[in-house]
């Protein structure tokens, strides 16, 4: 009987679990998501290839897209800015991954993280890293490490069926840009289509309750170790971050600013001087608006230009 | 380890088949295995903790066998379970009142004109330690009443103290029940373990599908409540109500499917609450082993409803009000407690707690229009208290209160993604439609296309698969975990 029984309920999972393999690995995304602001991937990809040096290149998630103003980063400064910021939960550890492969000589490379890719296992990714490496970028899928696999194979179900839904496949295209769409990124991989809408409502975030995750920092180290063998130089800077969520997480924010300085990282700013006031957020705790942005931005320029001048990095 | 993580997964298949592979070495190499898996079940959440689980089973252990040994003298027997009392409630007091007796005395003491600044400590709350604390002292109390021998086997006690299926969160089992289980033979059943997924099944529905998304909503109103409309304020609680629910539910029947995988019997926990006509039905069906525990160790031993008028009304409150502060050192959890005690004390005044026994409309499709006012006024009732017990603090849920009645309660709720709220409530009809059609059996899909054709019943499963995976909400943790 116990055969019989572990023999039809492996037989009633692996009907679904077969389909939905092969639908996940063989089927192309699908039109609707081909849209969507994950698919700004391929256009950044072609900056971080192509731009040629000088080059400052960002790393985060969506505090970089929908706070950086890279026209007066280059204005600025006189550099190429490859912004590389797209979704928080793609995970910091892809984003550094996804960067190493392409990291040239005299590269400044800016590593931005939302502070919650500290805790827990935020830095490993969700759905967002799955459809990266499912859809868009096949070949990185040999980057991922066992925590990630774990994070995404969860959700591998729900990616698969997506592509059955007819609703994927017949749809029109609105003329007006949505703010997570592809199209709504520039040629720098900022997201500016934002700037003349009204801020929205949206809950601010509460006190992160997940315990500190040590091996990012490590991972970052490693990053940063790998990138100047390359000759390049790595400094981190602070997301810019909504009042109120800022609060209710200060404990948590010294904390990792506390560890960065222990792991000798060259640091732009502080937590403090990149918290933004409620009026200049979008719609999350790290969207910022026209104002926001254009304020983020000048702080990171001054930053930078300060750190630079202390490094002795040269551009030339 | 999650019941709805990828972790569990793995986990339970791997130990489901060392189980019974292991069937033919002994019980005690079963039980041994229970206590592993039990272990690392537990100790992935924090295994610092493994210790606390560990002394409490010793500490009950030996306690039990005390109880054995000097059952004829009354005065060591009470010495040991009072022992066994200090402990197990120490333990729980320490980590889970500690600070709220604290500041309390703070304020008390500021109140006074007195300023006194105890600090408080950081501790972390066990996981689950509301409910093994419990059920070992259960344990204790059935031995010293006589009502169950006491084990001599280590192994089969630290089992039961640990199994988990229901360590983290229920249902507190009774030893007189469980114990036993732990030193019986087992048979692999066939029908019990198909039975035992298909319970699975529903409780991953109705976390994952109901409550989860549920959650995104209730989470999003009640956190930012002073920016909500009436009516908004009004679907959060609605939303929390089959939060919790689908939650705690839907934990229940996983801990329970999981049991009978490896051929255990839990008892019922939720038997369709909310189909209840009057508050004392209600908590008749709402956590059943908490609602009996605290009948049979509590309320009894304090005479129950023996005694006068005075006698009844101090008892029930008191019953609600412990009830209510197990759940969490809050005053929001005290309140709600008061506020159900005040909901059962007609009742039980007038003689008619006991007055809607068997489920509603029994053998029929449909309630009488009596029962079916009778079951939304206790449902509205339910939510009300239900207010409290979700608020950050009383304050919080007095503004929500206030709030709700404001002359924004007849406008057109306030929030984005309308469409997505539609939908979910469809998938709430849904859910009420088949926990109707299932209200007399001990979960809704237990006998649902049974009797029919297996492919169409494959079929329907695999609808629930589908709805699990496509309607998914934002994974949140057990709402119980926390107490």
């Amino acid at each position: 009987m116990l055969k019989f029984f572990v023999l039809k309920v492996s037989v009633f999972l692996s009907i679904p679990l077969t389909l939905m393999i092969l639908v996940g690995v063989t089927f192309p995304p699908t039109p609707r998501s081909s849209t969507s602001l994950l698919f700004a991937k391929v256009d950044k990809d072609v900056l971080l290839k192509e731009s040629p040096s000088p080059r400052l290149i960002m790393i985060g998630g969506s505090n970089l897209s929908f706070g950086i103003n890279s026209q007066m980063l280059k204005d600025s400064l006189n550099l190429n800015p490859i912004n590389t910021g797209i979704h928080a939960s793609i995970g910091l550890q892809y984003m550094m991954d996804d960067v190493l492969d392409n990291i040239q000589p005299k590269d400044i490379i800016i590593i931005a993280p939302e502070y919650q890719q500290f805790y827990g296992d935020a830095a490993y990714g969700r759905n967002e890293l799955l459809r990266i490496v499912f859809d868009i970028d096949r070949e990185s899928i040999t980057t991922l490490n066992l925590q990630q696999w774990q994070k995404i194979i969860p959700y591998f179900s729900r990616f698969s069926i997506s592509k059955l839904k007819p609703s994927e496949y017949f749809f029109q295209q609105s003329k007006k840009i949505g703010v997570y769409e592809r199209r709504a990124f520039n040629q720098y991989g900022d997201v500016d289509i934002h700037w003349n809408h009204k801020p929205k409502k949206f809950p601010t975030h509460r006190k992160i309750s997940d315990e500190f995750n040590n091996q990012i920092v490590k991972e970052m180290v490693y990053f940063r170790n790998k990138a100047t063998n390359k000759g390049a130089i790595v400094y981190v800077t602070f997301p810019g971050y909504q009042d109120t969520s800022f609060e209710n997480n200060k404990e948590e924010i010294t904390k990792i600013e506390k560890e960065l300085i222990k792991n000798n990282f060259i640091l732009l700013g502080s937590p403090e001087r990149y918290k933004m006031p409620n009026s200049m957020m979008y719609d999350t705790p790290y969207h910022l608006t026209k104002e926001g942005t254009t304020l983020r931005t000048q702080k990171l320029i001054e930053d930078l230009r300060n750190a630079l001048t202390q490094s002795n990095f040269s551009l030339k | 380890m999650l019941f709805n993580s990828l972790d569990f997964a793995i986990f339970l298949p791997i130990v489901f088949c060392l189980y019974w592979l292991l069937k033919n070495q002994g019980l005690r190499i079963q039980n041994f295995l229970i206590v592993g898996a039990s272990y690392i079940f537990y100790g992935t959440w924090d295994y610092r903790f493994l210790g606390l689980i560990i002394f409490s089973t010793l500490t009950d252990y030996v306690i039990g066998l005390g109880l054995e040994k000097y059952h004829n003298n009354k005065l060591k027997s009470k010495l040991l379970l009072f022992t066994s009392i200090l402990v197990n409630l120490g333990i729980l007091g320490f980590f889970k009142y500690y600070n709220f007796f604290l500041e309390n005395i703070n304020h008390i003491f500021y109140f006074l004109g007195q300023e006194i600044n105890i600090s408080s400590l950081n501790i972390v709350l066990p996981v689950g330690i509301s409910f093994y604390t419990f059920q070992t002292l259960s344990y204790s109390i059935d031995v010293y009443q006589r009502k169950i021998k006491p084990t001599k086997d280590f192994i089969a006690f630290a089992a039961f103290v640990s199994f988990f299926p229901q360590l983290v969160a229920g249902p507190i089992e009774r030893a007189v029940h469980l114990l036993p289980q732990f030193h019986q033979e087992r048979k692999f059943n066939y029908n019990e373990s198909a039975d035992g997924l298909r319970q699975m099944l529903w409780g991953l529905f109705k976390k994952i599908v109901i409550a989860d998304n549920c959650a995104v909503y209730a989470n999003n109103i009640f956190n930012n409540s002073s920016d909500h409309s009436g009516s908004t304020l009004l679907l959060g609680a609605f939303f929390f109500t089959f939060q919790i629910y689908g939650d705690f539910s839907g934990y229940s029947d996983i801990a329970i499917g999981v049991a009978r995988l490896f051929g255990f019997d839990l008892m019922q926990n939720f038997a369709f609450p909310y189909f209840s006509r009057d508050m004392a039905e209600f908590w008749r069906r709402w956590h059943i082993s908490l609602s009996t525990w605290f009948r049979d160790y509590l309320y009894i031993p304090l005479g129950g409803s023996r005694g006068g008028i005075g006698m009844k009304i101090r008892n029930t409150f008191i019953i609600f009000l412990v009830s209510g502060f197990w759940h969490g050192a809050n005053w929001t959890f005290i309140v709600w407690g008061a506020i159900n005690a005040i909901y059962f004390l007609p009742l039980l005044l007038l003689r008619k707690n006991r007055y809607n026994i068997k489920i509603v409309a029994q053998g029929k499709h449909f309630p009488s229009y009596q029962e079916a006012l009778s079951m939304a006024i206790k449902f509205s009732l339910t939510m009300f208290a239900w207010i409290f017990f979700r608020a950050e603090n009383l304050g919080h849920a007095l503004s929500y209160i206030q709030g709700i009645f404001h002359p924004s309660l007849l406008s057109i709720p306030d929030l984005p993604q309308r469409k997505n709220i539609v939908f979910l409530l469809l998938l709430i009809i849904y859910f009420v439609f088949i926990e109707w059609l299932g209200r007399e059996k001990k979960y809704a899909i237990e006998k649902l296309f049974i009797k029919h054709n297996p492919i169409l019943r494959w079929a329907y499963y695999y609808s629930i698969i589908y709805m699990i995976i496509v309607f998914a909400g934002q994974e949140q943790d057990f709402i119980y975990f926390q107490f």
